[in-house]
């Protein structure tokens, strides 16, 4: 081993790393030159040095955001540090907010902006759905909205925590809470007790480290953002496994996910298997099949946009609830 | 084009599709099959058996060095409990092919190498307890104690292995090293070798604050800067080798 010259590595690391701000190309050069004197070592050693110094510059043209995108900085600042550094700022809260504006105002493609953009759509409409059919506010007959929800988790259930939740029998636990809570709504306290009866945050969260080495960060970014976490997680799950190219979806219906609120892929299940209302125990066949494409075609449906309505997505439960 | 309500007349279209294509594997079920069998606990007699091809799913192909690393870690991770806990094998598989994949952006290192680096990162994690609650590291004698947790390891088999134990303890040996160095290899071996199941225990974050006490992107900047000294000293040792191997 050449000993001289990695101690003279080892000084030029030393001085390098105390240089502030960091040192441009041509510095790190003339500081590799000053320690190749210091070290004494001989010319073809010096040149070695001088070499490595390269490997040390990071350009200074290089953006914090080309950066980003060359993965320089590692997959956990996708999550972390990303908004942080695409606003170019140091403060974090600001830095999300921008990028969060940043991704709202950019294409209705960008996976990640209509992934977050559908998941605060999801959590909101799902509130607004327990608290109309919430008996106490509407009197009406509310099965449904424990059918909506049951839906909710099956699919997240079906798709990335299959084997998780047979092992855990989340499903029968769930039917047995629902069918225990009668032909009534259920509120949101009701809805999570549910879900830690279920173990189901348990679930997600092995769930979610899964889907995260997956590198399908965002599943885990929506636990942070959102304000039903366990729900809407169900949302992330399906989404995440939506963009996911490993799971064989097309591109062109990862976006319609993308683009649709999950509960409105649940009605368009219960639109087409109409003798399943009682239970929806094959809603995987539904999410499985529009994922892979068999929905494609209701990208362009003019009934997807009519379901995105309120009113109307009000209505129709109503009608199923008969 | 087929509408919404012609695919809602033709109601049992979506199942019979749906049931022949349920057929065809998916690769992303396959591999979380897989990571949730990793999750399980796994003796140590059971690590070629069961754990390691668990691991090659994931991981697609892999050579041997890396392949040994590997198990090398969840032997470790089995410790004196003869298994590897339940929660700790598919996060372990993950931090490897994670770290691995940063490290190759971060400094030009060969796979094999950077499996080896990170093993070594782990087995001294392991052995110096970096996951038990402890003041937070600021002081040279805390950086140099992270150095020395990986330059004095025992049963270092492997030659990736031994070459990078020997690096750290050139650089933790030589008079040239600083004070900043040492805090800067300091943070590259700690995200290296820092595992905990949960990942989100393992951010940049988490380990700048509550284990250096220092800002996340001076971690970030100072870790990328040591990355590419032990990259840089690892191909000097490799290609000035006058006197053999280090």
């Amino acid at each position: 081993m050449n000993e001289p010259l990695m101690h003279a590595l080892i000084a030029f690391a030393a001085r390098y790393t105390e240089l502030d701000p960091s040192p441009t190309r041509t510095e790190a050069q003339d500081l590799a030159r000053d320690v190749a004197e210091e070290c004494r070592l001989d010319t073809r050693d010096a040149d070695a040095l001088r070499n490595a110094a390269e490997q040390f510059v990071v350009p200074v043209e290089v953006s914090a955001q080309e950066m980003l995108e060359e993965g320089l900085l590692g997959d956990e600042f996708l999550l972390e540090d990303a908004p942080c550094l695409a606003a170019g700022s140091q403060d974090y809260e600001a830095g999300v907010i921008e990028l969060r504006d940043r991704e709202r105002q950019a294409s209705a493609l960008s996976p990640e902006a209509a992934l977050f953009d559908a998941a605060e759509d999801f959590a909101e409409r799902l509130d607004i759905l327990i608290r109309e059919h919430d008996p106490r506010q509407s009197g009406t007959d509310t099965r449904f909205s424990a059918w909506t929800f049951v839906a909710f988790i099956e699919p997240c259930a079906n798709l990335k925590i299959r084997n998780e939740v047979a092992s855990l029998g989340l499903r029968a636990k769930i039917r047995d809470q629902v069918a225990s809570l009668g032909p009534r709504a259920i509120t949101s306290e009701e809805k999570q007790k549910l879900l830690l009866s279920c173990d189901f945050h348990t679930s997600h969260a092995r769930s979610i480290r899964a889907l995260r080495a997956e590198r399908w960060n965002w599943s885990h970014y929506l636990v942070e953002t959102t304000r039903v976490p366990g729900v809407t997680l169900t949302l992330g799950a399906c989404l995440a496994n939506a963009t996911s190219g490993s799971s064989g979806v097309s591109d062109d219906v990862a976006r319609w996910v993308l683009r649709t609120p999950h509960h409105v892929q649940t009605l368009f299940f219960f639109e087409q298997h109409p003798e399943q209302r009682s239970w929806p125990t094959q809603i995987d066949w539904s999410i499985d099949a529009m994922l892979r494409g068999v929905s494609r075609s209701v990208e362009e449906s003019e009934d997807t946009a009519d379901y995105r309505d309120d009113a109307r997505l009000a209505r129709f439960l109503r009608l199923l609830a008969k | 084009m087929v509408t919404h309500g012609a695919a809602a007349r033709n109601g049992t279209r979506v199942a019979r599709i749906a049931i022949t294509l349920t057929g065809v594997p998916r690769p992303a079920k396959t591999t979380q099959t897989a990571l949730d069998e990793l999750d399980k606990p796994c003796p140590v007699s059971s690590i070629d058996e069961h754990f390691m091809p668990r691991a090659q799913i994931v991981l697609g192909r892999i050579s041997g060095a890396c392949y040994d690393s590997i198990a090398h870690v969840a032997l470790a991770l089995a410790g004196g409990k003869g298994e590897i806990p339940t929660g700790n094998g598919a996060a372990c598989v993950r931090h490897f092919s994670k770290r691995s994949k940063q490290l190759k952006q971060a400094a030009q290192i060969p796979v094999d190498q950077r499996f080896a680096l990170i093993e070594l990162a782990m087995l001294a994690g392991i052995s110096g307890r970096w996951t038990e609650p402890a003041p937070i590291r600021r002081t040279l004698a805390k950086y140099k104690e992270v150095s020395g947790v990986v330059a004095t390891l025992n049963d270092t088999h492997g030659a990736n292995l031994e070459h990078w134990r020997r690096l750290v303890k050139f650089h933790w040996d030589s008079p040239r090293t600083s004070a900043s160095t040492f805090r800067n290899i300091a943070y590259a071996l700690v995200w290296c070798g820092y595992f905990a199941p949960h990942e989100r225990e393992i951010t940049d974050k988490r380990l700048a604050t509550e284990w250096f006490g220092t800002k996340r992107e001076e971690f970030v900047n100072k870790r990328v800067e040591a990355l590419r000294t032990l990259a840089n000293l690892l191909e000097f040792s490799q290609q000035n080798l006058p006197g053999g191997p280090l």
